[in-house]
């Protein structure tokens, strides 16, 4: 398999993570953070942006430790430990960095990178890279393209909920309810994707 | 709102000229279950209700197969006025176009009452040249049904098209560009003596209605124009560099009720952006939406999808361009004085 041809690929799995296996709306991983960080456009922008990061360097580190020591050692039923350990270190060590050489950026993203740590997209994203045995390149556009389209959707939906601030929701429907409501329909909407792109 | 309903007149019309007075019911009992629903949350918000509760009573049910189940026809309603409507505070609130919303339910839930057969339209005044999207082996009990086929007057003389099983098919135009098969002539398109949704199969009617809700000014302009012409654009652009399936700019675009959906269903006041430039990015977006999940996804009904992610996206492209603004504004004079 060429290069060329190999970047190609990794294309199409990216933009099929955005919208036909959209991570957020068509396997519904992600759904804490979706809830309650998406009531405000900013904060939700803020979010998405640590995620769509976190998400591609986490992928790519979990499949080199995937294929490179689990494989080899034959223990590849320790991943579910390990990818945790790898998140949750990185998480912990990008923190760390951008408190050291930008606290403004540290305090505007605040609760946002703890808080990914316990994304269940990212641990999701890690273990479809290894069910479907994507390529190192594959999994690189896997990662960027779950992050984007769990922002995509979680940005969406902060905008309609902003809009939605003015409304007057049936009182047992205010928060959580109706924003269910809003990512069932949403979802709906995605669901007109299937077929268009196969991501294996 | 009420110059939406008579716009819609047209339509309903060649509804029963070509399946039967049938329509006409199934319209009924859209507006009825709608108008209920709509009755018992008015009444908790003591709010009187609006005739917008029959407008999309009425773009529901056109947008159906004509020989679809009446509890469907019921529950797709429902699911329109109280989920994509009521539980955001009612009229002039929802997010999705409660008649898209709702069919796209039903779609999902009932896809062989949807989607599996289609009944065959009365023949009417214009005899299609091409019988190549009907079932050969159906033209005897055909004629020798209750339809007359060459009579002018269409099917207003009988309950529903296609009285029995043999008057079904399961071709539809936009099925038809899918299979690659040939498409039906540009005339037959235009008076709608095709299968369909009982009110979009002629582009002719559609044109009646929407150019009158286009010279009102009822319905926006903007989002008319753009959601038509980057289709008809990126339709003629891809047929010259791709190739099948694309099959020309004008088929796509009269067939299989676009001209219903830009018209009538995108330019939902409520639904749509309220700012100029989010409208423009808003029609274009449904547009290439439409011609995505149409030619390549596993479902036809690529309007519909198109107009549900369109009207998700819609909240945060006017965001997105007031805060353009909000940032023009004050750098424009900063770099003048």
């Amino acid at each position: 398999m060429n290069l060329s041809h190999e970047f190609g690929s990794a294309l199409v799995v990216c933009f099929a993570a955005i919208f036909t296996g959209n991570i957020l709306l068509t396997t519904f991983l992600g759904m804490c953070s979706f809830l309650s960080v998406s009531r405000e456009v900013k904060t939700a922008v803020g979010l998405g942006t640590a995620v769509v990061f976190v998400m591609t360097c986490t992928t790519i580190l979990n499949w080199a430790m995937y294929w490179l020591v689990l494989v080899p050692l034959q223990i590849e039923f320790y991943r579910f430990i390990l990818f945790i350990i790898v998140i949750a270190a990185f998480v912990q060590f990008i923190e760390m960095v951008i408190e050291r050489y930008s606290p403004p950026l540290y305090y505007s993203l605040g609760i946002f990178l703890p808080l990914i740590t316990v994304n269940c997209a990212i641990l999701g994203a890690a273990l479809f890279m290894v069910i479907r045995k994507y390529t190192f390149i594959e999994t690189i556009g896997y990662g960027f393209g779950s992050g984007a389209g769990w922002m995509l959707a979680i940005v969406a939906m902060a905008g309609i909920r902003q809009k939605l601030a003015v409304n007057r929701i049936p009182q047992g429907l205010q928060g959580p309810g109706i924003t269910l409501i809003i990512a069932g329909l949403m979802a709906l909407g995605f669901i007109g994707f299937t077929g268009v792109l196969q991501a294996q | 709102m009420r110059k939406v309903v008579l716009a819609t007149l047209p339509c309903l019309f060649g509804a029963v000229y070509y399946f039967g007075w049938r329509c006409l019911a199934v319209v009924a009992v859209a507006c009825a279950t709608a108008l209920v629903c709509e009755y018992l949350f008015c009444r908790g918000r003591k709010e009187p209700v609006t005739e917008a509760v029959f407008v999309t009573g009425i773009l529901f049910a056109l947008i159906l197969p004509p020989t679809v189940p009446w509890h469907v026809v019921i529950i797709g309603a429902a699911f329109a006025i109280v989920f994509s409507k009521e539980v955001f505070g009612g009229f002039g609130r929802n997010i999705f176009n409660p008649a898209m919303a709702g069919r796209c339910f039903i779609y999902i839930c009932f896809p062989l009452a949807l989607t599996a057969s289609w009944a065959l339209p009365a023949e009417g005044l214009w005899r299609s040249p091409s019988a190549e999207y009907k079932k050969p082996d159906a033209a005897p009990a055909y004629t020798a049904g209750r339809l007359d086929s060459s009579s002018a007057w269409g099917a207003l003389g009988t309950w529903s098209s296609a009285p029995g099983p043999d008057a079904l098919t399961s071709a539809t135009p936009m099925g038809l560009i899918k299979t690659g098969k040939p498409v039906p002539p540009l005339t037959t398109l235009l008076c709608g003596n095709i299968t369909g949704v009982m009110g979009a199969t002629s582009a002719l009617l559609i044109l009646l209605g929407g150019l009158y809700l286009f010279i009102t000014k009822t319905a926006n302009r903007t989002i008319i124009l753009a959601v038509i012409l980057t289709y008809l654009a990126l339709n003629a652009l891809l047929t010259w560099l791709v190739g099948p399936p694309f099959v020309g700019a004008l088929p796509p675009t009269l067939g299989a009720g676009f001209l219903f959906g830009a018209f009538f269903m995108a330019t939902d006041p409520v639904s749509a952006p309220k700012t100029g430039l989010g409208r423009v990015l808003y029609g274009m977006l449904i547009a290439i939406f439409t011609l995505v999940i149409r030619n390549y996804s596993i479902f036809p009904a690529g309007f519909m999808f198109a107009l549900l992610l369109a009207n998700m996206f819609a909240p945060i492209i006017d965001y997105g361009v007031t805060e353009l603004k909000k940032k023009r504004a004050p750098a424009n004079p900063g770099t003048t004085a």
